[in-house]
């Protein structure tokens, strides 16, 4: 049993997942519930041991780094980050449902992950500058701002299709979804929390540039990309904190931070260029 | 007039849409620098893009936008807002954190959490425990005024958190000001060959040299190999300070591992082999006649003579990492020995006979097919070198304290709060009134939890009691 086998079948388990949530969120069936919290859990075990087996295979190549350095990896560390912010908030806020706006996510990303041509999924050596622990501090702490950011997506996402119907019992899935005031405390604590480690993302990611290159800041797309994602959440921070600003309005800015977070992860790295292209 | 007019300004510096605005426009203007390449040279915007459109990029300063003149604006008019914004909260905020609660009569009809007990008996032992039970979960400051019959009390926690909004923006700004330290150093590359000494680096973007006050000598340099391939694993340089013609400092440097010598940050950035003063070694076969290959080492640049009579082979070019350039020029695409080729001459009583490539990887590949001579780039001798980047920012420390500032304030507004407790005991009829009141500026919901459970254990209190 290899890593890539044990990633292949966290792929499966998330896909089934999804479609074990959609099936949910038409057909009420209580003990479905329990099953696809069950499922998650399992995938997410699955997931970690992947993960942890491709770390020792790559000690086993005489290479010896974090699954964190190439396109493949960063995408497989990344769903892995997102299922468990989203096992944590689906506890927190006693909801479970949410799932639904997280998994065809993850599940996506997975699958082109393991299936798709363009991403390599060999270990690779690192290049001398990537030879450092700065790399788990920086990779780490952004992914988890942006599984963070991920989950304050569905909130905003389920916020603003139950806010349509003003949040009146419709008999349907959106009944199912945490109530409106609730979705909104979920958005904004999930945003504070990205905003947080973001920060801390970017910083380390500062501090790791001055040690390696010797400049903590250039301006690399990248870095500018992270910035503008990190304006647009402090505006939604500061609209609701200091504003006042609730429900759509909020709902919307946080979708518009999540989709710059998918263009600084992906999008930087294929249609621009700097000092992140090796990932 | 005049007053009012400053009044507008100060109103328009502290108002929170100009944050909002400020903070969109520097977004979306940050946008055009990751789509346009930033200080790069004129030939490449004008290969990218049309004349025109790069009289436009200029006119703006879309090629080095981050330092233009109207960014700079944009920034400073952002730093502005956000020191106005802090220093508006600023009174408030003072008067908050220094006043004293007058006790609870005053302020306890007005708050979100309210909760009325009765119990039976009173006496000092349940004061006592009532204190002790408010101390659990509000610890830090405490006022009571108690009296036989009655109790007074006021207790909060984390009063301080309020000033996390100002350390946060004081971390921002010192970040800025870091920033613009930063101008008042500089940021160069040296090249050092093995065994040699440089005092001069060529600065960042403008190619100037810049002569240091010290200068730098390159014991030694090696670079290891990832197994079977050739993609480096490490390499390091040995280096040594001179200063006054005095060794002060040794030491080996890699990426990741700087040198640090009196401000100034040594980085190992680059290495490659040297072509000024490299040797090769070429292998010289005839075509006619014996087939006897014959070795000569040549320097770069010079001649020798072959055994023929009036042959002469010159080396007249090498480049470390062969490739075709746009032009259909020949280019070295880095200064590491990817594909390191030379092109060689055959000069017949100081007549060019013929001229080729020949590759020290590809020895089976010849670029003239009916020359008298067959040669073959054998091996290479160059002298390796270490690049250098030398870096001396004053600003960089003041960085590191505002991303700290920034930090822990970005924590204290998100995760602590200022929690008020007041807690009123008075005697009416044969009763004892236990009212407690509280309040939390920020995430009232899990501080209203912390309430049911102090309310929740003053009630056993009075079940103890009777």
């Amino acid at each position: 049993m290899n890593s890539s086998t044990l990633l292949g079948i966290t792929t499966f388990v998330y896909l089934f997942t999804m479609v074990l949530y959609f099936y949910y969120l038409f057909f009420r069936n209580k003990k479905l519930g329990r099953t696809i919290k069950a499922l998650t859990i399992v995938g997410l075990l699955v997931h970690t041991a992947g993960l942890i087996l491709r770390w020792i295979e790559s000690y086993q190549l005489g290479y010896g780094h974090i699954p964190l350095t190439n396109l493949y990896e960063t995408l497989v560390s990344m769903s892995w980050c997102t299922v468990l912010v989203l096992l944590i908030m689906q506890q927190r806020f006693k909801s479970d449902v949410l799932g639904v706006f997280i998994f065809p996510i993850v599940s996506i990303a997975m699958a082109y992950a393991s299936l798709s041509p363009n991403v390599q999924d060999e270990i690779e050596p690192l290049i001398p500058a990537l030879q450092s622990n700065w790399l788990t501090y920086h990779v780490l702490t952004c992914f988890l701002a942006y599984a963070a950011f991920a989950t304050s997506f569905g909130g905003s996402i389920a916020f603003l299709m139950k806010n349509k119907k003003n949040g009146i019992p419709t008999g349907g899935f959106l009944d199912k979804l945490p109530e409106l005031n609730l979705l909104d405390e979920l958005i904004y604590k999930a945003n504070a929390v990205g905003f947080m480690l973001l920060g801390v993302g970017i910083i380390t990611g500062a501090v790791w540039a001055n040690y390696a290159w010797g400049s903590y800041w250039s301006w690399d797309p990248k870095e500018t990309w992270s910035l503008i994602t990190w304006f647009i959440y402090a505006t939604f921070l500061h609209a609701r904190l200091t504003r006042g600003w609730r429900g759509n309005k909020t709902a919307i800015l946080s979708i518009i931070g999540f989709l710059a977070v998918i263009f600084t992860f992906l999008g930087v790295n294929y249609v621009l260029s700097g000092l992140h292209s090796y990932t | 007039m005049k007053n009012s007019l400053l009044r507008d300004l100060w109103k328009l510096l502290t108002s929170l849409t100009l944050t909002i605005i400020t903070l969109i426009i520097l977004s979306l203007t940050s946008i055009i620098g990751t789509l346009i390449p930033q200080n790069e040279s004129p030939q490449l915007y004008l290969q990218l893009y049309s004349p025109s459109t790069y009289q436009l990029i200029k006119r703006f300063h879309f090629d080095d936008m981050y330092h233009s003149w109207w960014f700079t604006t944009l920034l400073a008019l952002f730093t502005l807002n956000l020191i106005s914004c802090s220093i508006n909260r600023l009174p408030n905020l003072i008067r908050i954190l220094t006043q004293k609660s007058k006790g609870a009569d005053e302020e306890m009809s007005s708050l979100p959490l309210q909760k009325t007990l009765r119990i039976k008996d009173w006496s000092n032992h349940t004061r006592d425990e009532l204190i002790r039970i408010v101390k659990k979960y509000l610890h830090t400051s405490l006022t009571y005024y108690p009296s036989a019959e009655s109790l007074n009390l006021f207790a909060e926690k984390g009063k301080y958190t309020r000033l996390g909004f100002f350390t946060t923006h004081l971390g921002i700004v010192l970040i800025i000001i870091g920033g613009m330290l930063g101008n008042y150093g500089y940021q160069g590359f040296m090249k050092v060959a093995e065994g040699e000494t440089s005092d001069t680096i060529i600065l960042k973007g403008s190619s100037q040299q810049k002569q240091l006050d010290f200068s730098i000598r390159c014991d030694e340099f090696e670079v290891s190999f990832y197994q079977g391939s050739q993609r480096p694993k490490d390499f390091k340089s040995s280096l040594t300070i001179i200063e006054k013609g005095n060794d002060v400092l040794t030491k080996v440097i890699e990426v990741n591992d700087p040198l640090y010598y009196r401000g100034v940050y040594i980085y190992q950035s680059s290495y490659g082999t040297s072509p000024d003063q490299g040797e090769v070694l070429l292998g010289v076969e005839q075509k006619t006649g014996e087939k006897k290959t014959k070795q000569y080492k040549v320097k770069i640049g010079e001649k020798v003579s072959l055994e023929e009579k009036g042959y002469k082979v010159k080396v007249k070019r090498f480049v470390p990492d062969f490739t075709i350039g746009k032009n259909k020029e020949v280019v070295s695409r880095s200064q590491e020995l990817n594909n390191p080729a030379v092109q060689v001459a055959l000069l017949k009583d100081g007549t060019l006979q013929d001229e080729q490539w020949i590759f020290l990887k590809f020895p089976d590949f010849h670029g003239a097919k009916d020359a008298e001579y067959r040669f073959t780039f054998l091996d290479f001798s160059g002298k390796e070198f270490t690049g250098l980047q030398l870096t001396k920012d004053p600003g960089v420390w003041v960085v590191w304290v505002g991303c700290i500032l920034l930090t822990l304030g970005c924590y204290f507004v998100f995760f602590t709060s200022h929690r008020r407790l007041w807690v009123k005991v008075e005697e009416k009829k044969g009763e004892y009134l236990i009212t407690i009141a509280g309040t939390s500026n920020k995430n009232l919901e899990s501080f209203s939890q912390v309430f049911d459970q102090i309310q929740h254990e003053c009630k056993q209190l009075g079940k103890t009691a009777s």
